[in-house]
């Protein structure tokens, strides 16, 4: 589910949703060739549930599925979340009690 | 010569009712007179051990004091004891020395604590010997395991089953078999059994944080140990209920092992509700909470907040409704729908702008089967006939119809195969599978459920058939038959529901 958001390929390619095809190519281009390089920052893009990590793999399957017209008209719908650059703060829950099974008898695995 | 006289008395009827048979639980009516008679003759044995244990070391000390040679008698009582109440040894030697073989050869004696199931308790007492060895053991496992088989399986041969899987590494398996040991009638289940099962889960949901099924499972338990007692405080204390802290330190006092357990008791004190958290500015824009903007933005925003919970937490059901409603409302806005058609005539599509809202409604549909899957018991409030969430309800139908025909088409290849399952490995099979379907026909319709019902009802009632018929294991034959009766009764399935009731009157 957090996919949807996270592997669109809008947000992977850091691009708007109006982008032209020829555009949405030199991107996904320019992306590669910056993580062949080693380039900072490239490795990583802004998405609406936080910075996540990017790969060549990524990138070349965002361009091809924005190749399909039809599918990338629901993308754009998809893409209209805007992004955010810190990572989401998961909520607050109770600590684990790790050594429960040591203390009641059972060896931990 | 009295004294000696009275222990020669007490180790001989020691040893008489150590070797006196035992009522058989093989065809024991759970209601009958056999039964309370077997759970009155637990209590008198019990009883019967402790006098006579007590009147031989009076003796001991009699014939001591006497300054007559007291080791031979000392010796006859050593040996007795094993003999009568092989429990003692095996808990305090072979146990804690991860003798997991003697374990089982000196607990096949038999006596208390496993008269309901002496296989299985023997088998269990080998298992929690191999638990107390430094590493997992795929020779000793198999070896266990080939015992469990040589009689009929009852409570304590599945506790052992599931800490055999969990010994090997296989957590989820010992959770879901521990977990059925509530469906085997109580005449062939050990208490023991019972508690060692019930400590294994509360320490596993506590080693995962997963306070709230921590607190269902205590609070269905009538007879909680001290221990079980106090980490059922703490976790309700965890999840937020009012727990008096002097209620958690006196059950902890209270409770065996305080050294231990100090550190759950600690931070269970230390644990208060969490704050609101403060929102910065640029998050405000994010939230779904603001209204006054495009329906689909709304809907997005409640979206990504789903996304972001984690996967392993159950989602309450009210943010999986809110979250419905929201693309119900975007996807009645012309505003949508106009961009997406303007969007299908500019690039010239195939499909025209309804039915691209209708792939983006499938999208969101079956996110929302994800999410009701994750709700657990709270599914069953789901009451929703009309939108995308009735869509969401109509695909977890489709895809559990699916799944469950696939989990049973399984099971049947592994029951006729040319390498039959053992009674243990078809109880594994067979909980996996009641599991599953209990979980997918929360959320659905009656219709639906009665559906689901029927593929999964031809599978175990040819299961339930080989169980009795093939392998005589007539415990187990009755617990699924009591399953599918609750369920043909739960699913108003008359011809199946007489059909099963007949079974489970024929008892087991």
């Amino acid at each position: 589910m957090a996919q949807r958001f996270t592997l669109d390929p809008f947000v992977v390619l850091q691009a708007a949703p109006t982008a032209s095809r020829s555009d949405l190519d030199g991107v996904a281009v320019q992306l590669l060739a910056a993580l062949a390089a080693g380039l900072p920052g490239a490795d990583r893009y802004p998405t609406p549930l936080g910075p996540r990590r990017r790969d060549p793999e990524a990138v070349s399957a965002a361009a091809a599925e924005l190749r399909d017209r039809e599918r990338r008209i629901v993308h754009e719908v998809w893409a209209r979340m805007p992004v955010r650059e810190v990572p989401v703060e998961p909520a607050a829950t109770a600590p684990a009690w790790t050594g429960g099974e040591r203390a009641l008898g059972w060896r931990s695995r | 010569m009295t004294a000696s006289l009275v222990v020669w008395l007490c180790v001989a009827l020691c040893l008489g009712i150590g070797v006196s048979p035992l009522a058989s639980i093989v065809t024991i009516d759970p209601q009958g007179p056999r039964a309370k008679a077997m759970r009155r003759a637990e209590q008198q044995f019990a009883s019967a051990v402790m006098m006579l244990a007590t009147c031989g070391l009076l003796s001991l000390w009699l014939v001591g004091k006497k300054g007559e040679m007291w080791w031979p008698l000392f010796a006859m009582v050593c040996m007795a004891v094993p003999l009568v109440h092989p429990w003692l040894v095996v808990r305090g030697l072979f146990i804690p020395l991860g003798l997991a073989r003697a374990a089982v050869r000196v607990s096949r004696l038999g006596g208390h604590p496993w008269f309901r199931d002496p296989v299985g308790g023997a088998v269990l007492a080998g298992v929690l010997a191999a638990l107390h060895r430094g590493k997992h053991d795929p020779a000793l496992a198999r070896w266990l395991r080939a015992r469990l088989a040589e009689d009929r399986i009852g409570g304590a041969g599945i506790v052992a089953l599931g800490l055999l899987a969990a010994e090997s590494g296989d957590r989820e398996t010992a959770r879901v078999v521990l977990g059925s040991l509530d469906e085997i009638e109580p005449d062939i289940c050990p208490p023991l059994a019972r508690t060692i099962a019930l400590d294994w889960l509360a320490a596993d949901a506590a080693r995962r944080g997963a306070w709230a099924e921590l607190v269902d499972r205590i609070s269905d338990d009538p007879f909680p140990t001290r221990t079980t007692r106090f980490v059922g405080l703490c976790a309700r204390r965890m999840v937020g209920e009012s727990v008096d802290r002097g209620a958690i330190v006196w059950a902890w006092l209270t409770a065996p092992r305080r050294l231990a357990t100090f550190g759950l008791c600690w931070s269970c004190l230390r644990h208060r509700a969490p704050a609101e958290r403060v929102l910065a500015d640029d998050e405000l824009r994010r939230l779904a909470a603001n209204d006054g903007r495009e329906p689909v933005l709304t809907a997005l925003a409640l979206h990504a907040e789903a996304a972001a919970l984690p996967t392993t937490q159950p989602v309450p059901l009210p943010i999986v409704e809110r979250l419905a409603a929201g693309w119900d409302e975007a996807f009645a806005d012309f505003g949508l729908r106009g961009e997406v058609r303007s969007r299908g005539e500019h690039f010239a599509t195939e499909a025209n702008g309804e039915l691209l809202v209708a792939r983006l409604q499938r999208a969101v549909a079956r996110d929302l089967a994800a999410l009701l899957s994750q709700c657990g018991r709270e599914a069953e409030g789901v009451r929703a006939d009309a939108g995308v969430l009735r869509r969401a309800r109509e695909l977890h139908f489709e895809d559990a119809t699916e799944s469950l025909g696939r989990s049973c088409t399984l099971l049947a290849r592994q029951r006729g195969g040319l390498e039959p399952m053992d009674p243990a490995g078809a109880w594994i099979e067979y909980v996996r599978v009641r599991k599953a379907y209990l979980l997918a026909t929360l959320p659905l319709a009656p219709a639906h459920r009665g559906r689901l019902y029927a593929v999964v009802e031809q599978e175990l009632r040819q299961l339930a058939a080989w169980l009795w018929n093939e392998r005589a294991e007539r415990g187990l034959a009755h617990a699924v038959c009591l399953f599918l009766l609750h369920e043909a009764e739960h699913v108003r399935d008359g011809e199946a529901a007489a059909y099963y009731r007949h079974n489970v009157v024929v008892g087991l």
